[in-house]
C-alpha cells in the first residue's frame, strides 16, 4: 500500500469522506504502520481548537488531557448513493449503521492479528496503557452482542451482513431522542448549564 | 479584603485545607457546586464546543429567596430562548422533552455514594473569566463512565468550566464561561423575546409496553419513573426512563416499529452523547430499543444488548 495512497485515504476518513473499503485499508495499516498513526495524530492535532489547560499547583494534567479535540475513527458504512445527508444534525454526526454486529466483526477481524498482544480482560482497568481499549473490550464481548444480534448463541464467526443506511424515519428518532435526552437534563441544577448547552446544540444550523 | 460581591467571607477558609483532606474537599466542594445556583444571581456569557459544534450563550439569572428564574439567549445564529424557573421549562424556542425525573440533586446530596463509582480530587487552582476557581478531577472507577474536570468558582462555588474527557484522555465537550458578573437582575432581562415560544401541550400515551428492561446496567445506575408518551397524534406511545449515578445520565427509549416506522441496530456519537438502537422481537412485534447519554458507547452498546422482557410477562 503506496503511502500517498494511505496519506489520502487518512484525509478523507478525517473529513468523513472515506468509503467502506478505504476506512478498512486505514485500519488494517495504522496496527503496522506507527509512523501512519503518527500522522494521523498529527492531522488531528492541526485541526484542533483547543490548547493544553494550564493552572497554578503542583498538579500538571498535561500527560492525561489530549490537546486536540479529536473525533473517535469511526467506520462509516454508508450507502453512498442513498444516504445524502438528510439534516445538519445527521451531517455532524459520525454513524456506524448496523453497529453491533457488522463493526464488531469487522475490528474482530481486524483486532484478531494482534489479540496476543492486548491481554482480553473482560474489564479494562481505568489506567491501563492500552492503545485502543474499546476496540478490545468489544471484540471480548463480541460473542454475545454477535449473539444477541443473530439470536442464534454460540456461533463463531459471523459473515458480515450487508450495512445499511438508517431509514429517514429512524434518523428523524434519533435525533428527537438526543433532544429529549439533553432538554430532560437540562432542567437541573447539577452540572448546570452544561445540559442546556447540549440541548442547544443539537438544534443543529 | 472586602469582598465586592457582598457575600459572607466564610468561604474562604475553606482554602485553608491540609493536602491529606482532599478528597473529602472535592465532595464539599460539589457540595457548593450544586448549591452556588439557588444562592447568587449573575449574568454572563459562556461558550459551549464538542466535536462538530461551537455556540456562544448569554444567562441571566436570579436567585430570589425561594425561586429561581433564570433566562438564557442563544448569541450566535438563530436567537434561541429558553426561560426557566426553579429549574422548570417556562417557554423556549424549540423543546420536546416531557416530564421530568430529578436523579442528579438526589444523588449529590448523598456524596459517598459518588465515591463509591468516581474518585474525586481537588486538583489546585487557576482563572476562568477572570474570576479564580478552584479545580475538582471527578474520575471514574470503571470503564462505564467518563471523566469531568470541573472549574468551580472559589468564593460561590458556581461552576464556569466543565471539561468531559473520554478513557483515552480525549476532551469530548468543553463549557466555559467567558464572562461573569454577580449582581442583581432587572426584571427586563428575564423578559423573554419572540423567539420563546409558550410549550406546547403533552400528549399523554395509552400504556405502551413497559415490561422490556436491560438486563444490565453499569454498576451504580438507578433509573427514575417509565414514562410513556406519544411524540404526535398519530404514533404509538414511546416509553422512556432516565438513569443516573449522580453525575452521569443515559436515557432509554423503547417504542414499537411498524411498516412506516423501520429502524435496525445503530450506533451513532455526537460529541459527548452517543445513541445506540438496537432492534428486539418479540411475539406480538417488532420493537427498538435506543440508549442516548453521555456514558461511552461500549456501555451503551452493552446495556442495548441486554434488552430482555421481565420475566412475569405474557407471552
Amino acid at each position: 500500500m503506496r503511502s500517498e495512497v494511505l496519506q489520502e485515504s487518512l484525509s478523507a476518513l478525517m473529513d468523513n469522506e472515506a468509503d467502506d473499503l478505504e476506512v478498512r485499508r486505514v485500519l488494517q495499516a495504522t496496527e503496522q504502520d506507527s509512523a501512519l498513526r503518527g500522522t494521523w495524530e498529527r492531522y488531528q492535532i492541526a485541526r484542533s481548537v483547543l490548547h493544553k489547560e494550564h493552572w497554578q499547583g503542583s498538579v500538571d494534567l498535561s500527560a492525561g488531557i489530549a490537546a486536540a479535540l479529536r473525533d473517535e475513527p469511526q467506520l462509516q458504512m454508508q450507502d453512498q448513493a442513498t444516504a445524502p445527508a438528510r439534516s445538519g444534525l445527521w451531517r455532524n454526526m459520525t454513524r456506524v449503521a448496523v453497529a453491533a454486529s457488522v463493526t464488531m466483526a469487522v475490528l474482530v477481524g481486524v483486532r484478531m492479528v494482534n489479540q496476543g498482544d492486548v491481554p482480553a480482560q473482560p474489564t479494562l482497568a481505568a489506567d491501563t496503557p492500552v492503545v485502543a481499549p474499546s476496540f478490545a473490550v468489544s471484540a471480548a464481548r463480541s460473542g454475545a452482542v454477535l449473539a444477541g444480534y443473530s439470536q442464534s448463541p454460540g456461533v463463531g464467526a459471523e459473515p458480515i451482513a450487508t450495512a445499511q443506511a438508517p431509514s429517514a424515519w429512524h434518523e428523524q428518532r434519533i435525533g428527537r431522542y438526543l433532544r429529549e435526552h439533553a432538554e430532560n437534563s437540562a432542567q437541573f441544577s447539577s452540572p448546570q448549564l452544561v445540559p442546556y448547552a447540549r440541548a442547544a446544540s443539537i438544534e443543529g444550523r | 479584603m472586602i469582598s465586592k460581591r457582598g457575600l459572607g467571607c466564610g468561604y474562604l477558609a475553606a482554602l485553608l485545607v491540609s493536602p491529606s483532606a482532599l478528597a473529602d474537599d472535592a465532595v464539599t466542594w460539589l457540595q457548593r457546586m450544586s448549591e452556588a445556583a439557588n444562592q447568587v444571581s449573575y449574568n454572563g456569557a459562556f461558550v459551549y464546543e464538542r466535536s462538530g459544534s461551537f455556540s456562544t450563550h448569554q444567562v441571566w439569572h436570579r436567585a430570589d429567596g425561594d425561586v429561581i428564574t433564570e433566562r438564557l439567549l442563544q448569541a450566535d445564529g438563530e436567537p434561541h430562548e429558553w426561560v426557566r424557573r426553579d429549574g422548570h421549562v417556562q417557554c423556549a424556542s424549540s423543546y420536546s422533552a416531557g416530564p421530568v425525573w430529578d436523579s442528579a440533586s438526589q444523588a449529590s446530596q448523598d456524596p459517598d455514594s459518588l465515591g463509591q463509582w468516581y474518585s474525586l480530587e481537588v486538583l489546585g487552582t487557576t482563572r476562568v473569566a477572570d474570576h479564580a476557581t478552584t479545580v475538582v478531577s471527578v474520575k471514574p472507577r470503571d470503564n462505564f463512565r467518563y471523566a469531568y474536570e470541573l472549574y468551580l468558582d472559589t468564593e460561590t462555588g458556581l461552576l464556569l468550566k466543565s471539561l468531559l474527557i473520554n478513557e483515552r484522555g480525549t476532551l469530548l465537550e468543553r463549557f466555559q464561561f467567558t464572562n461573569l458578573a454577580y449582581s442583581d437582575i432587572a426584571d427586563a432581562n428575564l423578559e423573554p423575546g419572540a423567539a420563546c415560544l409558550q410549550l406546547g401541550v403533552t400528549l399523554k400515551g395509552e400504556q405502551g409496553r413497559t415490561d422490556w428492561q436491560p438486563g444490565w446496567l453499569p454498576p451504580g445506575f438507578t433509573g427514575g419513573p417509565i414514562d410513556v408518551r406519544a411524540f404526535s397524534v398519530d404514533e404509538p406511545a414511546v416509553s422512556s426512563r432516565v438513569y443516573s449515578d449522580g453525575i452521569a445520565r443515559f436515557t432509554v427509549f423503547f417504542e414499537p416499529l411498524g411498516e412506516d416506522r423501520l429502524a435496525n441496530d445503530l450506533r451513532a456519537q455526537l460529541g459527548p452523547t452517543v445513541a445506540v438502537s438496537r432492534k428486539l422481537s418479540a411475539g406480538d412485534g417488532v420493537f427498538l430499543a435506543t440508549v442516548v447519554g453521555e456514558i461511552p458507547p461500549e456501555a451503551a452498546e452493552r446495556i442495548a444488548a441486554s434488552f430482555e422482557p421481565d420475566a412475569e410477562s405474557a407471552q
